[in-house]
């Protein structure tokens, strides 16, 4: 799994300046919720204009945060944008360093944290992954086609173009669930 | 002036002669060379008629006319006199045709024909001749009235045609077309085998298209007579008459008989048209004849094309194409079916062949398969030179029907790899040393026909790794039969599939060249510097990515008997090529061992795996098959075959199990033995290997390919490059789509190609 190294990791807490690890498990929540649970973002007095320098408190506890929350405004503009960049940073965090591609396992872990919550497809996709043990490895074409398909594909698959340019795992998955997926697997 | 003619009941008039004198004068004449040219008319009474005419045209002197449209008072003479000579003209034509009028209403049939070329004969000289006459009154008066825009004038002669038609023809066509029934009736005639005056038919038709008449240009020919009066009712009845005929014919007639029929009376037809036709009507006519004759049939020729095509009636077959072909839509269901049948043929001759077979598909004779597949492509290929004419569309479903069979029959059941094999193991045979069926110039011809088949073979990778280790196997074992045959044959595969196709196998030759100098070379050299060399050595190196060989996966001791010509060959190729690695085929290496020990000398002829074990008997007699393992470092399972084959030949004896001696009373009737018998194992694993190798060649050709492609196009989408992929590769084999889309996974994979930015499915080239 990917490694963080020290400077980066104070630069990155110092920016947001969280001090603690309650207050990280705060910010990550509130990014949790907000990217990858689709929830309303977290209204404060500052949302309206959110500034670069936000250190002052004002008087209402409640509407002090605990940490510098102008990146996530930012976030909060463009959900999408801010989405695909966490998706794309999380293949280079999972992948080793020498590699081209991440193991299917480590890929199956992420798409079910990271996907499956917004897209009823990726449990269903995760299935077949674990069905077929050929798949060793997701590259990074897979990776981000697999975000594609989440995003463009109706669960129905009826929009699904068989003559895309898919990779063959998306195109392999479909056939899957067009024959019964689990179900005719299971019979 | 002129003097007063001789014979004429009226003298020549004056200049200055009113309407009547000249007119009776005029008239006279007129008439005399109309009725009774043949009896002549002098030269000097036609200059007075001429000059008459002249003179009345040419008098200035007023005149009471009864032209209405001359009422303009700046006319000259001409203008006025003109139309007075005009319209006598045109009482004296109606007068003349009323005579043939009366006189045509009695006949019928032929005779009125006649009666008809005859008057129409005399009437065309004589009318010729007048129009001379009023040369002057044409030149003047009639153009001048037609330049005016004034419709009903003509020339003289035209005039005399306007009043034919009015006056006579169209009188006698009114009685139930009698004319052109005539007509009719003489050709049915003529249809039903009669002999009838074609001369005759020819003149009357011909007066039909003199009797056209174009309104805006007289001048111009003008076919709305003949139209209507003639063509239009041929036509007709034509269509009727074949309708007829050609049913009651079907009826009493086989289908081959109708063929001729139709043919001949396609022929018969356009002579028609030739003899006494206007040309213009060819078209029509045909058109109408091959749609009666051919098209209302077509059906049923259809139907009967299959049987013709079964019992080999070639003359049939191609006067059904011949006549077929005529029609536009004609031959399609005969393509279609000629495929069919050439499909089902090639079919059965391979069921044929594998039903005799006792254990069916797996043991097919190469050569029996290719000839059957030969035989079947021989001879549909002559029918459709011979009776189809060689005509492309044929050709085509020659070659559509051959692919199919030739990829996909009772031998290859569902692998797409059986007919390849079969065929370059064809090829092996023929190109080996000892092999009977091929004399020399039978060999090329046997190699040209392997080229037919392998023109329709769907994966031609797999002949060219099959035929590429049976090369490997005719060079390294010596038993290719000749090197022009084999260089013969390749220059074949490579026009047929290009450069890169024969590549490989170019290379093996050279490979072969360069080893005979170097095992030549090397031995130059040893016996310079070495007394010792007891041991005759040849050595073929062979690059290792020309050759579809594979170096021993187990272990092996190098006998010491061999070792120093071992590390002597190896030093001497470092020095030579430095830093080339050499890697030593045993597998593939044959040895030779004179016996000492037997009081006859045999040469035992054997592989090196029966050369390292049978050297164990220098210093041994007997040895178990541990000791024999670690002696050899072979693998106990191939060790245990060599033995078995050595036991077998009784080279050696194993009185007890797992344990080998020598035997000292070996006896053989010929002085060379070959104890080299390939091993059970190699031979099967053979045909699976070609394929694991076929199938780990086609990914990489699809991603050179596909990078190729890339390379030019810069960027291309994905849909149109799995198009060109396909395009580009089929002519060596068909590559199925998730292969290639698995190829561009991989290319992404390697970064050789990128997904341009905000397109799914458009692919760039990564420089």
């Amino acid at each position: 799994m990917g490694k963080i190294k020290q400077d980066e990791w104070t630069e990155g807490t110092s920016a947001l300046q969280i001090s603690s690890l309650p207050v990280l498990g705060h910010a990550l929540r509130d990014l949790e919720n907000l990217l990858v649970r689709d929830a309303e973002p977290i209204k404060t007095a500052s949302n309206a204009a959110p500034s670069k320098k936000r250190t002052s408190a004002t008087a209402g506890a409640a509407q002090k945060d605990p940490y510098n929350r102008s990146r996530y405004f930012g976030y909060a503009e463009d959900k999408n944008a801010a989405f695909s960049e966490l998706y794309q940073f999380c293949f280079v965090l999972a992948k080793p360093p020498q590699s081209r591609n991440i193991e299917m396992e480590t890929a199956i872990a992420f798409w079910s944290v990271l996907l499956a919550p917004s897209f009823s497809i990726v449990s269903e996709m995760i299935e077949f992954l674990n069905a077929k043990s050929s798949y060793k490895a997701a590259n990074k074409d897979l990776w981000s086609m697999m975000l594609e398909f989440c995003r463009t594909v109706d669960p129905s698959l009826d929009n699904y173009e068989a003559d895309g340019a898919w990779p063959t795992v998306l195109d392999d998955f479909v056939a899957w669930k067009k024959a019964g997926g689990s179900q005719a697997q299971a019979s | 002036m002129a003097s007063p003619a001789g014979n004429s009941a009226h003298p020549m008039p004056p200049a200055t002669a009113d309407l009547t004198t000249t007119w009776a004068f005029l008239e006279e004449g007129v008439d005399h060379i109309m009725t009774k040219l043949q009896t002549g008319v002098s030269y000097s009474k036609y200059m007075s008629l001429y000059t008459v005419a002249y003179n009345y045209c040419t008098s200035s002197r007023m005149h009471g006319t009864t032209d209405a449209g001359s009422g303009a008072s700046n006319r000259t003479g001409a203008n006025l006199m003109g139309s007075d000579l005009y319209n006598n003209l045109i009482r004296y034509f109606i007068t003349h045709l009323k005579l043939l009028k009366d006189q045509s209403d009695s006949l019928q049939d032929e005779a009125l024909l006649r009666y008809y070329a005859a008057e129409w004969d005399r009437y065309t000289t004589g009318a010729n001749y007048i129009n001379r006459l009023f040369t002057y009154l044409n030149r003047h008066w009639v153009k001048r009235e037609r330049d005016e825009g004034r419709k009903g004038v003509y020339p003289v002669y035209t005039l005399a045609l306007v009043q034919w038609k009015s006056n006579f023809f169209l009188h006698v066509q009114s009685k139930h077309q009698k004319l052109a029934g005539a007509i009719l009736r003489l050709i049915e005639h003529q249809r039903n085998g009669d002999t009838i005056d074609q001369g005759l038919v020819k003149k009357v038709v011909d007066s039909f298209v003199s009797l056209g008449l174009d309104e805006t240009d007289i001048n111009k020919a003008s076919l709305d007579v003949y139209k209507e009066h003639f063509e239009t009712p041929f036509l007709e009845t034509t269509e009727k008459y074949y309708k007829q005929e050609s049913e009651s014919f079907l009826a009493e007639n086989s289908v081959s008989d109708y063929l001729k029929k139709a043919e001949e009376r396609l022929r018969e037809e356009e002579d028609r048209v030739e003899r006494y036709l206007n040309t213009e009507t060819r078209k029509m006519l045909v058109s109408k004849c091959e749609h009666v004759l051919i098209r209302e049939h077509s059906e049923l020729m259809w139907e009967s094309f299959q049987s013709l095509l079964d019992y080999d009636k070639d003359e049939d077959l191609q006067r059904m194409y011949a006549l077929l072909s005529r029609i536009p839509e004609g031959l399609d269901p005969l393509r279609k079916r000629f495929e069919e049948h050439v499909k089902k043929a090639g079919l059965a001759a391979v069921s044929k062949l594998v039903g005799q077979g006792a254990e069916g598909a797996d043991s097919l004779e190469p050569k029996a398969y290719v000839d059957a597949l030969l035989e079947v492509h021989r001879k549909n290929s002559e029918t459709v030179n011979r009776s189809f004419r060689g005509e492309a569309g044929f050709v085509a479903s020659l070659d559509k029907a051959c692919r199919e069979f030739v990829n996909r029959n009772a031998a290859t059941g569902t692998s797409s790899t059986k007919s390849p094999e079969l065929l370059a193991k064809h090829a092996d045979m023929l190109l080996r040393k000892n092999n009977k069926m091929a004399e020399d110039e039978d060999l090329e011809g046997a190699l040209n026909r392997v080229m037919v088949l392998f023109k329709y073979i769907e994966d031609k990778d797999v002949f060219q790794t099959f035929y590429t280790t049976k090369l490997s196997k005719r060079l390294i074992h010596g038993v290719s039969a000749s090197d022009e045959a084999e260089s013969s044959m390749i220059s074949k595969l490579k026009e047929a599939c290009g450069f890169e196709y024969t590549n490989k196998l170019a290379r093996m030759f050279t490979d072969m060249t360069l080893s005979k100098d170097l095992t030549d070379q090397f031995r130059d050299r040893m016996q310079q510097n070495h007394d010792d060399m007891d041991i005759n050595f040849s050595i073929m190196v062979l690059g290792t990515n020309f050759w579809p060989l594979n170096a021993p996966t187990h272990g092996f001791t190098i006998p010491q008997e061999i070792a120093p010509t071992y590390d002597r060959f190896s030093k001497y190729y470092q020095t030579k090529h430095s830093g080339r690695k050499l890697t030593w085929l045993w597998n593939y290496s044959k040895n030779e061992l004179h016996t000492n020990y037997l009081n006859q000398k045999y040469i035992l002829m054997t592989s090196s795996y029966q050369m390292a074990v049978l050297l164990q008997y220098n210093r041994h007699d007997t040895l178990s098959l541990d000791e024999l393992i670690t002696a050899t470092a072979i693998s106990k399972e191939i060790l245990l075959q060599v033995l078995t084959l050595l036991t077998k030949a009784k080279v050696l004896v194993s009185e007890e199990a797992d344990q080998y001696d020598l035997n000292p009373g070996f006896r053989s009737k010929k002085i060379r033995v070959n104890l080299n018998q390939p091993i059970k194992a190699e031979v099967k694993a053979e045909s699976t290997e070609v394929m694991k190798a076929v199938d780990e060649d086609r990914k990489y050709v699809i991603q050179a390919r596909i990078v190729r492609i890339m390379k030019a196009r810069k960027t291309m989408k994905n849909q149109p490059l799995i198009q060109e992929v396909i395009s580009q590769i089929s002519h060596i084999f068909a590559p199925k789509i998730p292969d290639i889309k698995k190829a561009i996974d991989t290319l992404l994979e390697k970064e050789y190609i990128e997904r341009v930015d905000g397109t799914r499915d458009t692919f760039a080239y990564v420089a």
